[in-house]
């Protein structure tokens, strides 16, 4: 498995398959132009997940708005249906969905507290 | 009066042959892009992707361009055939009108009207004898052209011969490996000398069914080859390090989990090294996304961690927090394998899954520490 994390406490972490990360990871990196960020997600895939709160504030920043666009791509194409790189499990749907809300609720707090 | 000769032949049964070859040029078009069309449709409707994909894909392609081939001579041929039937049958019934009026003239001992009318008939039969001697010579010279490209489709050179001498790619199994036997049947395939582990060809249990083919070890092993079931040919064929030989048809059955070709390799690799650590539990691949990697009879999940291939990108603080974050997140167990990392990678990570709180080292599994 693999996880993205805002914090040590349970309610901010979500668990998903490696092949569901890899995929959202490739999907975000298209939304990165900073050498650094894509390299910051290369290392995130060897700690099989980021956790977002080890970040300086504009990296997160950047990588939370990558990772979020990254998973609503791969959830715009198994919802149409398109074959993905690597094949998905029943409940895919609701995974990305629960991924998608983890990250909107750290987009809008980022944005209420863009010092943080 | 003209001596005209009635042009010999039978146009019906030349329109019949040419029917004939109408239907069989359309039966090969149709062969072709049906072979086209189905291709297509397992390659997408079964999400078919990789080298086999690729060979059965150039194998039919093949089979569909000899195929194809064949149509547009025959058709041509056909066309010929039909045209110069037709114009046979013009020709026999102007000349039958011909003799008819002729002989009408001699009737009427060759009154001027009936001569008249005789002569006209006459130069509308040489006419059509014309154009169906003409007609002769095209078809005659259609039919040669039309059976040389017929003997390009067939030549040394041609599709079909291609068609026939390509053969599927090394170990692409289920392209049509010579020795695989009745495809129908459950098989396993292995790689002799089993040095570096078996890799399996499997049609678990169903008539027609899906092929699995998994290098067990999951360290070093040369291919694998996997069908969701279910589904008739879908396949996926990756060849990650290298080649180590010829497949071998052992023809003997050994159940592998359905569900194994959904997990990555490094998860697809812990599993037997799970089993073994445990063989009094049976696990499973957990079939859908809420779950862990894996599962056991008594329905726990287990969560996988440990991949060497990403360990270019080596970062402890992240590893170990990510570490934290399966914890919390596992439903059952989190298992940590480490087989392939190096010796001082192994170190901290021991150091620090022993630091750990004792519930939380509880639920973690350590395989290659």
């Amino acid at each position: 498995m693999a996880v993205l994390g805002f914090s040590e406490d349970a309610q901010d972490v979500v668990s998903f398959r490696k092949a569901i990360f890899r995929m959202i990871l490739s999907r975000a990196k298209s939304h990165l132009t900073d050498p650094s960020d894509i390299n910051e997600l290369n290392a995130s895939q060897a700690a099989e997940g980021i956790s977002f709160d080890l970040l300086e504030a504009g990296q997160r920043a950047r990588l939370v708005e990558a990772v979020y666009h990254g998973t609503r791509d791969l959830k715009w194409e198994v919802d149409e249906g398109k074959t993905t790189e690597e094949p998905v499990r029943a409940g895919i749907e609701e995974k990305l969905d629960e991924i998608l809300a983890l990250l909107s609720r750290f987009r809008r707090e980022d944005r209420e507290t863009p010092s943080r | 009066m003209s001596r005209l000769m009635m042009p010999g032949g039978e146009p019906a049964v030349l329109e019949e042959l040419a029917s004939s070859l109408e239907a069989a040029a359309t039966g090969f078009g149709g062969l072709a892009r049906s072979t086209h069309q189905v291709t297509v449709s397992v390659r997408q409707g079964a999400e078919w992707t990789g080298d086999a994909a690729d060979a059965y894909t150039a194998f039919t392609g093949n089979l569909g361009q000899g195929v194809a081939a064949v149509e547009t001579p025959l058709s041509r041929i056909a066309s010929s055939v039909r045209d110069y039937a037709g114009l046979l049958r013009t020709a026999q019934q102007k000349v039958a009108a011909y003799a008819s009026a002729a002989e009408t003239a001699e009737v009427s001992g060759n009154g001027s009207a009936y001569v008249t009318v005789a002569q006209g008939a006459a130069q509308d039969a040489e006419a059509a004898v014309s154009a169906w001697q003409a007609v002769g010579d095209r078809v005659a010279a259609e039919v040669t052209s039309a059976a040389g490209q017929l003997g390009d489709v067939f030549g040394a050179q041609g599709p079909v011969q291609n068609w026939l001498g390509s053969q599927p790619v090394p170990l692409d199994t289920l392209a049509g490996s010579p020795g695989l036997g009745d495809p129908v049947m459950p098989e396993i395939l292995k790689t002799p000398g089993m040095e570096f582990g078996p890799e399996i060809l499997k049609t678990p249990g169903a008539e027609l069914g899906p092929e699995i083919l998994i290098n067990l070890p999951g360290e070093i092993g040369p291919e694998i080859l996997i069908t969701r079931p279910g589904d008739l040919g879908s396949e996926t064929l990756k060849t990650p390090p290298g080649l180590l030989g010829p497949l071998i048809n052992y023809s003997k059955q050994e159940e592998v989990d359905p569900y194994l070709w959904r997990l990555s390799e490094s998860e697809r690799g812990t599993l037997p090294r799970l089993q073994a650590m445990f063989p009094g539990r049976v696990f499973r691949v957990s079939p859908e996304e809420r779950d862990g990697e894996y599962f056991d009879d008594l329905g726990r999940t287990y969560d996988q961690m440990g991949d060497p291939e990403t360990l270019q990108y080596w970062n402890a603080q992240k590893f170990f927090r990510s570490i934290n974050n399966h914890v919390l997140k596992s439903a059952t167990f989190t298992v940590i394998d480490l087989t392939g990392f190096s010796n001082h990678v192994i170190s901290d990570i021991t150091n620090y899954v022993n630091s750990l709180p004792e519930g939380q080292r509880a639920n973690i599994i350590r395989i290659g520490f």
